[in-house]
This record gives structure tokens, C-alpha cells and sequence, in this order.
């Protein structure tokens, strides 16, 4: 090690500067002490060299590779995303995603925060001229509303224009699906552009009148539904009341898109409708 | 030792600014299409900077197209008060480091051995004297690999500096920019960050990168 007295500077003053030093980035004087250090100690002129020629060899093209057909792939990525633009598609709000219409979307939700964010989908929409249709047992329901209220959108003058319909939860299955249907073509009929449904399961809800299967079926033959309008349909099930069979076949095997923490996925478990309901018997 | 007063950096690729208002006025306008050719330049970087953060080939990849989709949808946020590329690459990195914190592998898989003295200085481990390395030993698979093992060795806050910095040849200004911290605090993180992997290539100091040599002779001054 070279003596500090000797050179002016120690080694670790100049180990300190290295990086200032090889950016230029030193006043002269300091810049003169350390070169006047460097002429006698060999330790720090290998640091010195060394860590000079590191950044020159992680600085070349050549040091770093993109994954084979990484361009093609996002290339196809951005294909898909400027498609669904032109087809029209919203922003789902729960996340700043863009969703296209005629879609499904699972949200799973267990804190408070997350219920909120649901909420979100149907207020950014209520907010510009989306028509929202909110569908779900009564406890649910109005615990939505209750938060459009509190973010400041005019409930009741949406339900009284009929851009909102609030739709219970009373019916058995095919009876729930004419009902959603009918307050699509509701919609349709004043002109939507884009209609925001959002469902509740869960939160401590009374059983469903036709029981999970009911449940099941309902949710596999919405999903076809939704084709057929500019929708986009957004179920929110509370994790923590629901069972597994519903998390799993409710959940992931019914509906295309799923929303996961902060980001939405197209979801690998969906099943096809009919294929789907085959597997239930019904 | 003739050192260079400052080192030669390649020249980054200059932005198309003339084009550039206009390609995007055109996207804004419908033609999405043409949001590939807005990226493409800088595809490498967006994937290089997101694999700065995760230190993962797939998790980087998945997380670049994240943050080019993002930026392909909220290119209305865009207002050209910095340049398109560092717009891109803070969208990149912000994302990166959401799944950083939803994977919470980093907490296990940290391998920094850095020596420290008493005043928090990083302290070179090894004083073997640095043959000049032609560029065409990054042909070498064992060098790259060498590179990237280096590059695992460094916590993320390091890591996403020297990506920025030394890979990306980014401005110190820029690099802060892009990681909402002090231009000190990026001398201080590139300083650690550069020694380290000098360290990490070690192996190869004494020339065996370029003569193939097997052995290698560490130097220890004590």
C-alpha cells in the first residue's frame, strides 16, 4: 500500500474517486494528486485500469443480448393492443389498463381498498357517458353506491336518466340473464356507447337461489352475452366468503380476463362456455 | 500510466427529434400501428433497464412489454418536457420495481459481498493488474457470462445505476432523472457499482479473457 505522505493522497481517497476520475469529473488539483499517486502505487493503477476497462466491456453492444425474438413478440404484443383500439375499449379502471369491449373480467378482492378499486370501474365510466348496470345482492349493491356517492357522482339523477340500472339478486339464473340482457338493450336504446357492469359475490351475502351451480352456470353464459354488446363486465368476488370450487370454477374457468393485485392478465385457465357447462351437467 | 482524461463512451444514438412530434401526433390520431417504430430504438434499453431491477431474463421481458404497453396507452401523458427515451425507461422502471416488491425473491437472493471499511467505503478485493481487453472477447460465452453473474452480484440500487450509466451510456443527470435521486447519490451508487463488478470479474484480470489462460493468480496487497 502506498504511504499517504508520500503521495499526497491515500489509497482509499483515490479508491473514492475512481469513478469520478475515469468520468472526468474531478478538479485539477485532485485529478494531479491522484495521477501523482498512480505513478508510484500499482495497486491502485490496477483498481484504476481495471475498473476503466470493466466499464468499457459492459458498456459495448456486444456485452448484453435481447432475448432471442424478443422484438417479434413485442411487436405482437402491440399488434394485439392497437387492434383492440380500433375494435373500442375502455379503461378498466381497477387498473390503468385498456380492456376491449364484449369482454368478462374476474376481480378478486379481499380488503377494503381493493372493493374500492372495483368501484372504480364503474365511476370512471358514470363520470365521462359509459352507462353502468350494477348487478348483486342488496348489502353489496348499496355498499357500491354508497361509494359513488362519497366520490361525488349524482346516483340518483343516474338511475332517474337510466344511465345506471341497479338489478337485485332475487332471480334463479335464466330469469338473471334476461334481466341483464334487458338492461343492456335498455341501454342500447339510449344511444351507449359503452355499458360498465359490475357484479358482486360474496360479502356475506344470503345463499344464491339456484346454489353454486346456479352461480356457475350464470357466469359461463355471461360471458357469451357479453359478445354480443359494447360491455365489458367486471365480477368482483370477495375471496374470503367464497369456497375454493367457486374461486376456481367460478372465478378462473368463466371469465377470459382476470385482475390480480394492481394488474389485469388474459386468464390461461378460462374454459370455453360450452365446454364449461358440459363439465357441470346441466 | 497514460491514463485517459475521461473514458471513451460510444456515442449514444441521437433521438429522431424531428420526426419524432410527428410520429406521435400521427399515433394520437389513430394510427397505433406506428407505436412499434416509436419503441423500436429503444427496445434494448427498455429491456436492459427492467432487467437492471429484476435481474431476471423472463420477469425483465414480461415487464418491458408491460411498460411499452403503457406507455402505448398513456402516450397522451407524454408532454415532450424530456426526452421520449427517458419518458420510456421511467415507465420501465417504475414497473420493474412494482413486481420487485411483489416478488419478494430479491430479499433472498441478494449476493453482494462487498468489503467495507469503517467509513462505508467499498474496498477493492483484489489488485491484480487489468490487461487491456479487446472487445472481441465478448464472443467469448465464459466472458458474458462472467458479465452477467457480476452484474446478479449487485443489489438492485447499484445494479439499476451502473445499466443506466455505463450500459445505457446515460448522463448522470439523466440516470438521477430517470431514478428520482440526486446526481450524488448516483456517483455514489455508480462508484460501489463499478468496483464491484471490477471485482466480480476478478477471474478474468489477469488476462485470461484474453489469452485463455486457465489459472488465475489473485494479488493481494496484505
Amino acid at each position: 500500500m502506498a504511504d499517504v505522505h508520500e503521495f499526497e493522497i491515500s489509497c482509499r481517497e483515490v479508491w473514492r474517486e475512481v469513478s469520478n476520475y475515469l468520468d472526468g469529473d474531478l478538479d485539477a488539483k485532485l485529478r494531479a494528486r491522484i495521477e501523482r499517486h498512480l505513478k508510484h502505487c500499482r495497486h491502485c493503477t490496477a483498481v484504476v485500469s481495471g475498473t476503466a476497462n470493466t466499464v468499457r466491456l459492459i458498456g459495448d453492444e456486444q456485452a448484453f443480448e435481447l432475448p432471442a425474438s424478443f422484438s417479434n413478440r413485442l411487436r405482437g404484443k402491440l399488434r394485439d393492443a392497437a387492434a383492440a383500439v380500433s375494435r373500442g375499449s375502455i379503461t378498466l379502471g381497477i387498473t390503468d389498463d385498456p380492456i376491449e369491449l364484449g369482454t368478462h373480467v374476474i376481480h378478486f378482492w379481499e380488503t377494503q381498498e381493493e372493493f374500492r378499486r372495483g368501484v372504480r370501474f364503474l365511476e370512471i365510466g358514470l363520470r365521462d357517458r359509459d352507462h353502468g348496470v350494477l348487478f348483486g345482492h342488496e348489502e353489496a349493491n348499496e355498499r357500491v353506491l354508497r361509494l359513488l356517492r362519497n366520490a361525488g357522482i349524482d346516483v340518483g339523477e343516474l338511475i332517474a336518466s337510466g344511465r345506471l340500472r341497479v338489478l337485485p339478486r332475487e332471480l334463479q339464473t335464466s330469469e338473471t340473464l334476461v334481466a341483464i340482457e334487458g338492461a343492456f338493450k335498455d341501454a342500447m336504446r339510449q344511444n351507449a356507447s359503452a355499458i360498465r357492469y359490475l357484479g358482486n359475490l360474496g360479502a356475506g351475502n344470503r345463499p344464491w337461489p339456484g346454489g353454486e351451480d346456479g352461480v356457475l352456470e350464470l357466469e359461463a353464459r355471461v360471458t357469451g352475452l357479453a359478445k354480443r354488446f359494447p360491455c365489458v363486465m367486471v365480477c368482483m368476488y370477495e375471496v374470503k366468503a367464497l369456497s375454493g370450487r367457486m374461486v376456481m370454477k367460478g372465478g378462473f374457468h368463466t371469465h377470459p380476463w382476470v385482475v390480480c393485485g394492481h394488474a389485469l392478465h388474459a386468464n390461461s385457465l378460462y374454459i370455453p362456455e360450452s365446454q364449461f357447462l358440459g363439465s357441470l351437467h346441466i | 500510466m497514460g491514463q485517459p482524461a475521461k473514458l471513451a463512451m460510444p456515442v449514444p444514438t441521437p433521438e429522431p427529434t424531428p420526426h419524432l412530434s410527428e410520429l406521435i401526433r400521427r399515433i394520437r390520431a389513430g394510427e397505433s400501428e406506428l407505436f412499434y417504430s416509436l419503441v423500436r430504438p429503444h427496445e434494448k434499453a427498455v429491456y436492459m433497464a427492467a432487467y437492471g431491477v429484476l435481474n431476471n431474463q423472463a420477469d425483465a421481458e414480461e415487464v418491458a412489454q408491460e411498460a411499452v404497453l403503457k406507455a402505448f396507452t398513456h402516450l397522451e401523458q407524454f408532454r415532450g418536457e424530456s426526452k421520449f427515451s427517458t419518458w420510456l425507461i421511467q415507465i420501465t422502471i417504475n414497473e420493474a420495481r412494482i413486481r420487485l416488491r411483489k416478488d419478494r425473491r430479491h430479499l433472498y437472493e441478494s449476493v453482494d459481498q462487498g468489503t467495507e471499511t469503517e467509513e462505508g467505503d467499498y474496498m477493492p478485493r483484489d489488485f491484480a493488474d487489468w490487461r487491456d481487453i479487446p472487445s472481441e472477447s465478448l464472443q467469448r460465452r465464459e466472458l458474458r457470462e462472467a458479465i452477467t453473474r457480476g452484474l446478479a452480484s449487485l443489489k438492485p440500487k447499484y445494479r439499476e445505476v451502473l445499466v443506466l450509466r455505463d450500459v445505457q451510456h446515460r448522463s448522470i443527470k439523466e440516470t438521477a432523472e430517470i431514478l428520482d435521486i440526486t446526481e450524488a447519490t448516483v456517483k455514489t451508487r455508480l462508484l460501489r457499482a463499478r468496483l464491484q463488478m471490477r471485482d466480480a470479474l476478478a477471474p478474468g484480470i489477469d488476462g485470461s479473457w484474453a489469452t485463455g489462460a486457465e489459472q488465475y493468480k489473485k494479488v493481494r496487497p496484505w
